[in-house]
């Protein structure tokens, strides 16, 4: 029964770095979207 | 929008237009990389929930062999109570893993369009099965204690238990190479080759940590000479042993009281098979090779 802490801990070890910079680059890229679209209406 | 259109000449919103569009591809190569980190990531993630699920069925089968138990006249209810809060305390643990994995699992979705996409491109060799159902409840005999949710790991490896070598490609010249993962074990006249295994605790008596065999005969017991400690009730001195040859990894039953199951059947000597559950006692394990 302490297996599912254990198994818990397992979480603790995904990295959520690159996720962390992906969506800095996603809103990076929605901002630049968004201006593009804004002048081709 | 229209109206800056009217104050500004077409070929400054070309040249601005034509900049953006640099912009966006690089920021889209950036990209590429860390989404093949993020997919690693996610596969680890997905990895741990199938754990954490199985640990959450195994957990809600013991409470069911508790209320068996009881009914059958073994406790009374205050001892059934006070077992299955220890089980509740189990499931409780189990289901805040759960939800912090899906938190996890959410922020991974904030940035790929869909789970399908993050599933196809999770490497393969990360992903292992999911585990298998756990054996039905061991009815006669001896029970098992339930213990409190948490408690020590019982089961040690002593120092002398030697991990097997991790796998080393065979050199071009070899004549049979092995397979992947493999182990050798060496004799006089012949070297054979076997995958390495492991035995993955599936119950507290059972331990933390997951056992490597190594390749030779190794005992299970609670005796000290006993090479992988076996705790919990039902467990004899000298109570098991798992042998290697040519064809893999047996497990023998050393004349135990109690006996030792493998997928919840009595055995006295039984080849081992990639996801069998052992049953030692209270203390579970899953053998697992590679």
């Amino acid at each position: 029964m302490g297996d599912a802490r254990v198994k818990a801990e397992l979480l603790s070890g995904v990295d959520l770095a690159p996720v962390d910079a992906l969506k800095s680059l996603k809103q990076e890229a929605d901002q630049l979207k968004s201006r593009r679209a804004s002048w081709r209406r | 929008m229209e109206a800056l259109k009217a104050d500004f000449a077409e070929p400054v919103y070309r040249r601005v237009d034509a900049d953006y569009a640099r912009q966006l591809e690089a920021v889209e190569k950036k990209a590429e990389p860390l989404r093949q980190q993020a997919m690693a990531a996610y596969a680890g993630l997905r990895n741990a929930v199938r754990e954490i699920e199985a640990a959450h069925e195994a957990v809600k089968l013991d409470r069911q062999e508790i209320e068996l138990r009881h009914k059958l006249g073994e406790f009374d209810v205050a001892e059934r109570d006070r077992r299955v809060g220890a089980i509740e305390s189990a499931l409780g643990e189990s289901r805040a893993a759960h939800e912090r994995a899906q938190t996890l699992r959410s922020r991974f979705l904030e940035v790929f369009p869909d789970e399908a996409e993050l599933d196809r491109a999770a490497p393969a060799a990360r992903v292992t099965a999911p585990p298998p159902a756990p054996p039905r409840p061991h009815i006669t005999g001896e029970h098992p204690r339930v213990p409190p949710a948490i408690e020590p790991a019982m089961t040690r490896v002593l120092p002398v238990l030697d991990l097997p070598e991790p796998p080393k490609p065979p050199p071009a010249a070899a004549r049979t190479p092995p397979p992947p993962s493999a182990a050798t074990v060496s004799g006089a006249a012949s070297t054979m080759f076997l995958r390495t295994a492991r035995l993955v605790p599936q119950s507290p008596e059972a331990g933390r940590a997951a056992i490597p065999l190594p390749p030779r005969p190794v005992t299970l017991g609670n005796e000290g000479t006993a090479e992988i400690q076996v705790g919990g009730p039902g467990v004899e001195p000298r109570h098991a042993e798992i042998n290697i040859n040519a064809k893999g990894y047996t497990l023998i039953d050393l004349g135990s009281k109690l006996g030792t199951l493998v997928n919840a059947e009595p055995v006295q000597e039984r080849l081992l098979r990639h996801e069998d559950v052992i049953q030692i006692g209270a203390a579970r394990y899953v053998f697992r090779e590679g």
